[in-house]
This record gives C-alpha cells, structure tokens and sequence, in this order.
C-alpha cells in the first residue's frame, strides 16, 4: 500500500459534503421551531421558546432544573456525578443528553411527512 | 502453510490483539471531553496487520480486545463494552473489505472508513439500548470528528506499517 490513494480521496471528499449538506438542513430546521421537549424517563414535556420559565424534573437519580429564557434552553442542576449536561450551555442543534439521570433537552422538530407516517 | 508456521501465525495474531488492548489501555489516560469520543489509538495494530489476516481473525481480535478491556476496566457487558464491540465489529468487517483493494484505498482510507463506520454503529447502538431522542443530528458532527480521528490512526498506521515492512519479516509470508 502506497501512501495516499484515489479512494481516499473520494471517501473524505463524500462525507465531508454529506456532513457540510446535513448540518446546513439541520440548522433551518431548528431557526424554524418554536418548541422545547424535554424527556424524563417518566414524562415527556414540551414547552414555548420564548415564554421564560423554570422547570424542575424527576430523573433516575433526582431532581434536574431546566431554565428556558432568550438565552435557550439549558440545564441549571443536575443530580448526575459528571455535571456534563450542565457544562455543555445552552440548547444548540443537537439534543443535550444527560445519560445518568436519563433527562434529555432537544428542538421539538415535526417530521416532514406528519400526515403520511401516521 | 507449515505447522510452525501456522502456529508462528496464531502467536502473532494475539500479540496484535494484545497491542490492541495496550493501546486502548493508553488512550484510556488522555482525558477526552465526552466518554465516546475517542481517537482510536486501539486501531493502529488492527490497520497494520490488516492486509495479512483473513475476517476470522480480524474478528477474533476485536472480540479478545474488547473482552480484556471490559475485564480490565470493569466495563463488562455495561453500555459501553456493547457499544464499543459493535462498533468495532462492524468497522473491522469494512477494514477489511477496504484493504482487498490496495489499488484504490490506501491504509488511511481504510482507517477513514473504519472509523466513521465505528462510530455510527455505536450511535445507532446507543439509541437502541437508552431510549433517546432522535440523535440522526448529529450524525454529521460525528462524521467530521470521525474523519479526523480516521485520518490520524491511518497515518501513524500507514507511516508504522512501511518501517515494520522495511525491518521484519512479518508481511514475507
């Protein structure tokens, strides 16, 4: 095997226009939704953007405090050892996930064939 | 293939394996942001021998590999040792599939595609064993991080393989 090939090439060249076209449609989903779900491993809720509140959750090991204001929607406390949901900020375009508790914070993105699928 | 051959064979497929696992034992020191994301150090003695060992053996080193360091770790059977064995089962299956066409991928591209192919089988893994919301969003992320992981272990893989192939013997059978 020499050092780099034609199919190296090609390979990187695909995925990266697959992730660059994916992230782009990602981001005008998100502009586009007005809604916050936030899973528990008992409830579901689903919550307005741009109404202000603070919203406390049972999660397996207890309690996690959400805060939505302009700024999004982010973790406050979290009853997990690693604190990692807390230090990851506000909501972004990918889902915020907190494996221990089993509380996750993500964009309520309708599906595009709502009527067809159900 | 003679007796002491194959048998030389054997003890250098579990010495890979064991390098495999030294290497993951390594990688497990450097502090890393998120548990998941890893560089793919455990790989480098999988792409260097790949060319020699056949899908069974390929296979077999993943399974010792992940099954020492679940024991090493405690991980055993945990979310992460399952994560970790499907993801490396699948990309080792691709590796392979990509080095019987040494004209068109190079060791990086092999790596490449090992390692984007890794990890997202460990995503889909991931979904099915925690009910998550939809994680497809961040799939591109994971490909870039992947890609540039990939290309990393494929160089130092690639660079590691041309001096053991100027020094041993082992690429002469």
């Amino acid at each position: 095997m020499s050092f780099i090939r034609p199919g190296d090439i090609v390979l990187l060249f695909l995925l990266l226009v697959f992730a660059v076209f994916s992230i782009m449609e990602s981001i005008g989903e998100v502009k586009e939704t007005k809604f916050v779900l936030i899973k528990t491993p008992y409830k579901t809720y689903r919550y307005k953007l741009n109404e202000d509140r603070q919203i406390e959750v049972e999660g397996f090991l207890g309690k996690s405090i959400i805060k939505i204001d302009k700024e999004g929607a982010r973790f406050i406390s979290s009853s997990c050892p690693n604190q990692n949901c807390v230090h990851e900020g506000s909501l972004k375009i990918t889902p915020i996930v907190c494996l221990p508790n089993g509380v996750s914070i993500s964009y309520d993105i309708k599906p595009k064939y709502d009527s067809l699928s159900r | 293939m003679s007796r002491d051959e194959k048998l030389k064979w054997i003890y250098t497929t579990i010495f890979f394996a064991f390098l495999s696992v030294l290497m993951a034992s390594a990688e497990n020191l450097i502090p890393r942001p998120l548990p998941y994301l890893r560089l793919g150090l455990a790989f480098i003695p999988i792409l260097i021998i790949i060319e020699k060992i056949s899908y069974r053996e390929a296979i077999f080193i993943i399974f010792a590999k992940s099954l020492t360091l679940s024991l090493l770790f405690a991980s055993f059977l945990t979310p992460a040792f399952i994560m970790g064995l499907s993801g490396g089962l699948a990309s080792v299956v691709v590796m392979k599939s990509l080095s019987k066409m040494p004209r068109i991928f190079s060791l990086v591209g092999v790596s490449l595609a090992g390692s984007v192919v890794s990890n997202c089988v460990q995503l889909i893994t991931a979904r099915v064993l925690f009910d998550l919301p939809n994680l497809l969003r961040l799939v591109p992320l994971i490909v870039i991080f992947a890609s540039v992981s990939g290309i990393v272990t494929g160089i130092i893989a690639l660079f590691t393989a041309k001096r053991l192939k100027e020094t041993t013997q082992l690429y002469s059978h």
